[in-house]
C-alpha cells in the first residue's frame, strides 16, 4: 500500500496554514520586535539590540513579577497533582458515589475563571465574607483581615484559588491512568501481603508515569503562562505583590512600550520552552527505568 | 469482608465532606440569585426568606444576553468543531505515514502545545489581515491554538485503530477523505469529544482574547457580558449571580453530556502517549 | 457591597491596548489630507452661521450619537436632552460607558477613530495628546457660546485654540475634615500641615481612623500626590519644562520627596488606618456616614453624591482644607469634563447646534442647579449648593487658599498606572521614597524616549 497516497499532505494542510499564520508568525514577529524600538508614540522601529531586555530587567517590576511566576508555577503544580492524585485515588475504589462526586470535583474546571474569581474575591472581602465569617468562629480578629488586599497573602490567595479551580483536571487524567492499571497486580500483591502503601508505592505509582508526566507538564506550562486567574483575583495588586510575567507583559503594553512587552514575552517563551524539555527529558528517563 | 465495607464508607463520608470545599462557591452563586438585593450584600449560605425569581427576569432584560449568547454559540461552536476535525485529521495522517516530513510537521505542531502566545504581534498580524474586530479573525485564532491539542491527542490515539481497516476500505475504492471521514472518525470518538470539550470549556470562559481581538461590544461573548454586567451592576450581587448562573449553564451542559467520554478520551489520547 | 476595581480597570486596559494597535496602521496613512478637507469644510460651516437659527422643520427626526461615562453624566444632562428632543425633534442617543472602563474605551474610540457625534472627555493634556485635537475635532473657538465663558484659558489647548464645551461642573479637592469628629476630640481645623499631623495624634488616641485613604484602589494614591512638584514649580517657573527636557526628574524635586516621606511615614505611623489597601473610594461614603474617620480626601461634587445617599445635609459637617502634604498647602483644581465635536462626523451642524442650544442661558441655569456645582459660565451660579463646597469656593475667591493643577497632567511622558501601582508600595512601606523615584524615573525615561522628547 501506498501511505503517501492513502494518508496523503492535504489532510494536514489546511490546519498547518492556519496555525503558522495566527501561531508561529506572530511568535516570529514578536522576536523581532523585541529588538527593535516600537511604542505606541513611534513606530520607527530601529534596530536597537538588546536594549529593550536590559531596560525590562533593571527594573524591580519585572523581576518581582518573575519571581512570582516561579513560585506560582512551583506550588500550583505540587499541590494540583497532589491533591488530584489523592482524589483520583479514593474515587477509583468502589465507593458507590463516585461518579458524582468525580463530577462534583471536576465542576471548578469547566467555570470561568473570571467567575472564580469574582466569587472568592466576595468570599475573602474582609467583614462580610464568607471565609472570615467561618475563621471568626477560632479568632474574632479573623473577621477584619484582608487577605487579597495585604501583599504578604495577596499571592497565597491566588494560589490557593487556582489550586481549588485545577485540582480536578490533575484528578481526571489521574483516574484515566489509574483505569489503565490492571487489577491482577493489586490481586497479586494483596497475595504477598502487600499492605496498601507499598503496593500503591511499587504498582500504581511506577505505572502512571505517564499521567504524572502529561499533568507536571501541563501545570508547569500553564502556570508559567498564567493571567487571568490574577487578573480576576487581585489585578496584580495590591502594589506590585501579585505580579506575574504575563501581567507585566500587559502593563507594558498599557504603558505603549510594545517592544519591552514582546520582549518579556520572549523571556516568558524561552523559559517556557527550557523547563519544558528539561521535565519532558526527566520524565521521557523515569518511564524508561520503569 | 465487612472492614472493606466500614472503609469503604469512611471513604465516601470523608469525600462527600471534602466536596464542599468545592461546592460551598458554587452554592453561594445558586442560594444568593434568588435573594433581594440587601440580603446578598452580605454573601452568606442563608436561605433567602423569599425566592426572587425575578432576579432572572431582570438579569436577562438589563442586559443582551441573548445577543453575547449568540456570539458565545457562533465563535465557540466554529472555532472547536473546526479545530477538532482539522486538528485530529491531521493527527491522524501524521500517525498514519511516519516519514520524515510528517515527523518534522508534527514536532512542529506540538510547539503550539508550549509556546505563549505573542499577543502584541498577534493582533499586528490580524491587522495586515483586515481582521481586527472580526468574528473571522478570532476564530482562526482559537482554531490556530487548539489544534495542536486535537494533533497531539489524536496522533497517539490512531495507533490503537487497526490499520487492516485502512487498507480494506481503500480495497473498496475509498478515497483518503472518505477513509477518514466514515471509517476513522468514528473510531476516534473519545479523543474528539475530550478535545472538543477541553477547547469548549476554554473558549466558552475565555476573555483575554475577546477582549484583545474584538473591540465593539456587539461581538462580545457572554463570559465578557459577564464583566460588563458586574460593572453595572456591581452593588447588585443577587443580579450578577443570576447572571453568572445563566451564563455558565451551557457549559456545565455539554459537560454533562459528554461526560462519560472524557476519560476514555483522556486514556486513549493522553496517558498512553 | 465595596468591590475591587482591579479587574474591569485591567481588562479595560488590554481592550485599549489592543484597539491602539488595531488602529494604529489604519489612522496613520492620510492625516495630511484629511486635516485640511476638515479645516476648510469647519470653516465653512463656521462662517455659514445659519445653523444656530435651525428649526424643528431645519432638524426634524435626525439623531445623534454622544457617548459618556457614568460619572460625567448627570440627570441634568439627561433632561436637556429629552427637551432637545421635543423641541427639535431631534434624538440625542446617548451610550454612558461603565464609570471603571470609561477614559480607556473612550482613548480606543480615538485610536481606531470610530467616533460618535459627541463625545465626552477629561480635558487634561493627557487627553488631550491621544485626541490629537488639531487633527480630530472641530474647532470650537469662533462659537457663540464662548464668550460666556468666564475665562477660556483653562480650556484651550496648546495651540490656543478651544477644541471642547466645559459644560460640567470644574470640580476641586481637598482633604475634607469632618468637623463632628474633631469637636469630640477638641480639635481645630487645621492651618497648616504641622496642625494637620498633631490632629492625627490625637485623633489616633481616641480611636479614630485619623485619615481614611482608599489606598486599595490605586488611583487614590496618585491622586494625593497631585501637588507633588507645586511648590518647587513656585520656586522655579523652569521647572516644567525641565522635567520635560530630562534635566530634572522626580528624584531631584525636593517637593515631591517631601510629599513621598510623608506619605510613607503617615501610612507607617498608622495614620491610614490598620491596613489602607483594605479601603477604597466606594468605602468613604460609609467612613463619613458613620464618623469613622477624621480626614479624608473628597471633591466638591462628592457632597452632592453623599447627600443623595444618606440624605441632604450629611455632607455638611465636612470642611474642605488644602492638600496639606509635602510642602503644600493649596487645593487640588482638577481638569473638567469637556463636550467635543469629532470633525469627520455626519452630523456636525446638529452636533453644534445642540452645544450651542446647551449654552444658552436659561439652560445653563437649569443645568447647573441641578449639579449644584461650581459653573466655568459668566454669571451662572447654582441656586444651590453644598455648604462645603460653597465654603470652599468663598475661601478660593477671597484668597485664603491657592489652587494647584496635578504634576501628572503637565509633566510628559507618564505611566499612570505604574505610577499608583508604585505608590502603593510607598503606602505598604514596602518601596522607599527613593526606591520609588528610581524605578518611576526609569519607566518615564524610557516613555520620554519612545515620545522622541528632547534631552531623551
Amino acid at each position: 500500500m501506498n501511505y503517501k497516497k492513502m494518508y496523503p499532505r492535504y489532510l494536514w494542510m489546511v490546519p498547518l496554514v492556519i496555525y503558522t499564520l495566527f501561531y508561529i508568525l506572530p511568535g516570529i514577529l514578536g522576536i523581532y520586535y523585541s529588538f527593535v524600538n516600537y511604542t505606541i508614540y513611534n513606530d520607527s522601529k530601529e534596530f536597537v539590540g538588546f536594549a529593550n531586555y536590559i531596560q525590562m530587567f533593571s527594573q524591580n517590576r519585572f523581576r518581582v513579577g518573575l519571581g512570582n511566576t516561579m513560585l506560582f508555577a512551583v506550588l500550583t503544580t505540587v499541590f494540583k497533582n497532589l491533591i488530584g492524585l489523592a482524589m483520583a485515588v479514593a474515587l477509583n475504589t468502589s465507593i458507590r458515589s463516585r461518579n458524582v462526586l468525580r463530577t462534583i470535583f471536576y465542576l471548578p474546571v469547566i467555570l470561568s475563571t473570571l467567575i472564580v474569581g469574582q466569587v472568592f474575591q466576595a468570599m475573602l472581602q474582609p467583614d462580610t465574607g464568607l471565609i472570615n465569617h467561618i475563621l471568626s468562629v477560632f479568632s474574632s480578629s479573623a473577621l477584619s483581615f484582608d487577605w487579597l488586599g495585604n501583599p504578604n497573602t495577596a499571592m497565597w490567595m491566588v494560589i490557593l484559588v487556582e489550586i481549588w479551580k485545577g485540582a480536578g483536571y490533575c484528578m481526571v487524567i489521574y483516574l484515566a491512568g489509574l483505569q489503565v492499571i490492571s487489577k491482577e497486580y493489586y490481586e497479586a500483591a494483596s497475595i504477598d501481603g502487600a499492605t496498601a502503601w507499598t503496593s500503591f508505592k511499587s504498582i500504581t505509582l511506577p505505572l502512571i508515569v505517564p499521567s504524572i508526566s502529561i499533568n507536571v507538564l501541563l501545570s508547569v506550562v500553564n502556570g508559567l503562562k498564567v493571567f487571568d486567574i490574577i487578573i480576576a483575583l487581585t489585578g496584580g495588586g495590591p502594589g506590585m505583590s501579585t505580579q506575574v510575567l504575563s501581567t507585566t507583559i500587559y502593563s507594558y503594553l498599557g504603558s505603549g512600550a510594545l517592544s519591552t512587552g514582546c520582549a518579556a514575552n520572549v523571556v516568558l517563551t524561552v523559559f517556557v520552552i527550557v523547563v519544558f524539555f528539561a521535565l519532558n527529558k526527566l520524565f521521557a528517563k523515569l518511564e524508561v527505568d520503569h | 469482608m465487612k472492614a472493606q465495607k466500614i472503609k469503604r464508607t469512611v471513604l465516601a463520608v470523608f469525600m462527600w465532606l471534602l466536596s464542599l470545599i468545592v461546592l460551598i462557591p458554587l452554592l453561594l452563586i445558586i442560594i444568593n440569585a434568588f435573594k433581594s438585593s440587601a440580603e446578598a450584600d452580605v454573601m452568606t449560605l442563608k436561605l433567602p426568606e423569599v425566592w426572587q425569581f425575578a432576579n432572572f427576569a431582570v438579569a436577562v432584560a438589563e442586559s443582551n444576553i441573548f445577543r453575547t449568547f449568540l456570539n458565545s454559540v457562533l465563535i465557540t461552536g466554529v472555532s472547536v468543531f473546526a479545530s477538532s476535525i482539522l486538528g485530529t485529521m491531521a493527527g491522524y495522517s501524521l500517525s498514519r505515514n511516519r516519514d520524515k516530513i510528517n515527523r518534522k510537521v508534527y514536532s512542529y505542531f506540538l510547539l503550539g502545545l508550549v509556546v505563549p502566545v505573542q499577543v502584541i504581534a498577534l493582533i499586528q498580524v490580524l491587522q495586515k489581515f483586515r481582521m481586527m474586530d472580526s468574528y473571522a479573525g478570532i476564530i482562526f485564532v482559537y482554531i490556530a491554538m487548539f489544534v495542536p491539542l486535537s494533533v497531539f491527542l489524536a496522533y497517539s490515539f490512531v495507533s490503537s485503530v487497526p490499520r487492516e481497516l485502512d487498507e480494506a476500505a481503500v480495497m473498496d475504492g475509498a478515497t483518503p477523505l472518505q477513509l477518514f471521514f466514515h471509517i476513522i472518525r468514528p473510531m476516534l470518538t473519545p479523543v474528539i469529544v475530550t478535545s472538543f470539550i477541553t477547547q469548549f470549556v476554554f473558549i466558552w470562559n475565555d476573555f483575554q482574547y475577546p477582549l484583545y481581538l474584538l473591540s465593539s461590544s456587539s461581538k462580545w461573548t457572554i463570559v465578557l457580558g459577564v464583566y460588563k454586567f458586574i460593572g453595572q451592576f456591581g452593588s447588585d450581587w443577587n443580579i450578577v449571580c443570576a447572571y453568572i448562573l445563566l451564563s455558565s449553564l451551557p457549559v456545565i451542559l455539554v459537560y454533562l453530556m459528554g461526560q462519560k467520554y472524557i476519560i476514555s478520551g483522556m486514556v486513549a489520547g493522553a496517558v498512553k502517549g | 457591597m465595596k468591590k475591587r476595581r482591579v479587574m474591569p480597570m485591567l481588562m479595560a486596559g488590554i481592550f485599549t491596548v489592543s484597539a491602539i494597535l488595531g488602529g494604529c496602521s489604519q489612522g496613520g496613512d492620510d492625516k495630511g489630507t484629511d486635516t485640511q478637507k476638515g479645516k476648510e469644510g469647519s470653516q465653512q460651516e463656521a462662517s455659514g452661521g445659519d445653523i444656530y437659527e435651525y428649526t424643528k422643520e431645519d432638524l426634524d427626526g435626525r439623531t445623534i450619537s454622544l457617548v459618556t461615562s457614568q460619572d460625567w453624566w448627570k440627570d441634568g444632562m439627561q433632561a436637556l436632552v429629552d427637551e432637545y428632543k421635543e423641541e427639535f425633534g431631534v434624538k440625542v442617543q446617548v451610550e454612558i460607558l461603565p464609570s471603571d472602563t470609561a477614559s480607556e474605551v473612550i482613548k480606543s474610540k480615538f485610536t481606531t477613530k470610530e467616533l460618535p457625534d459627541i463625545i465626552m472627555n477629561s480635558a487634561s493634556p493627557a487627553e488631550l495628546t491621544y485626541m490629537n485635537a488639531s487633527q480630530n475635532l472641530e474647532d470650537l473657538t469662533d462659537e457663540p457660546w464662548v464668550e460666556k465663558l468666564n475665562s477660556i484659558d483653562g480650556f484651550v489647548d496648546t495651540d490656543g485654540r478651544l477644541y471642547g464645551c466645559p459644560l460640567a461642573a470644574q470640580d476641586y479637592w481637598g482633604f475634607c475634615v469632618n468637623r463632628e469628629v474633631f469637636e469630640k476630640c477638641g480639635l481645630e481645623i487645621p492651618e497648616s500641615k504641622e496642625d494637620l499631623v498633631d490632629a492625627f495624634k490625637v485623633l489616633q488616641e481616641k480611636g479614630y481612623t485619623p485619615f481614611y485613604f482608599g489606598a486599595g484602589d490605586s488611583w487614590m494614591c496618585g491622586n494625593i500626590t497631585s501637588s507633588g512638584v507645586y511648590a518647587d514649580s513656585q520656586k522655579d517657573s523652569d521647572l516644567i519644562q525641565k522635567f520635560n527636557t530630562n534635566e530634572m526628574n522626580y528624584g531631584d524635586s525636593e517637593s515631591f520627596n517631601a510629599m513621598l516621606q510623608d506619605l510613607y511615614d503617615w501610612s507607617k505611623d498608622g495614620y491610614f488606618g490598620k491596613n489602607p489597601m483594605a479601603q477604597s473610594w466606594d468605602g468613604q461614603f460609609a467612613a463619613v456616614a458613620d464618623n469613622e474617620c477624621g480626614v479624608l480626601i473628597g471633591l466638591t461634587s462628592w457632597f452632592n453624591e453623599i447627600d443623595a445617599k444618606y440624605g441632604e445635609g450629611t455632607a455638611d459637617k465636612l470642611t474642605m482644607i488644602p492638600y496639606y502634604i509635602g510642602t503644600n498647602d493649596t487645593i487640588y483644581q482638577s481638569t473638567s469634563t469637556q463636550f467635543y465635536i469629532p470633525k469627520d462626523g455626519k452630523n456636525v451642524d446638529v452636533s453644534k447646534h445642540f452645544i450651542n442650544w446647551c449654552a444658552s442661558d436659561e439652560n445653563l441655569q437649569t443645568f447647573y442647579d441641578s449639579i449644584g456645582a461650581v459653573s466655568p459660565f459668566k454669571d451662572i451660579e447654582p441656586s444651590k449648593m453644598t455648604a462645603p463646597a460653597k465654603d470652599l469656593l468663598d475661601k478660593l475667591s477671597d484668597g485664603t487658599y491657592g489652587v494647584h493643577v496635578s504634576h501628572n497632567s503637565v509633566i510628559q511622558g507618564q505611566d499612570w498606572d505604574s505610577f499608583c501601582q508604585l505608590l502603593q508600595e510607598v503606602v505598604m512601606n514596602r518601596y522607599t521614597p527613593k526606591q520609588f523615584c528610581d524605578e518611576y524615573d526609569g519607566i518615564r525615561e524610557g516613555i520620554c524616549q519612545s515620545l522622541g522628547l528632547e534631552g531623551f
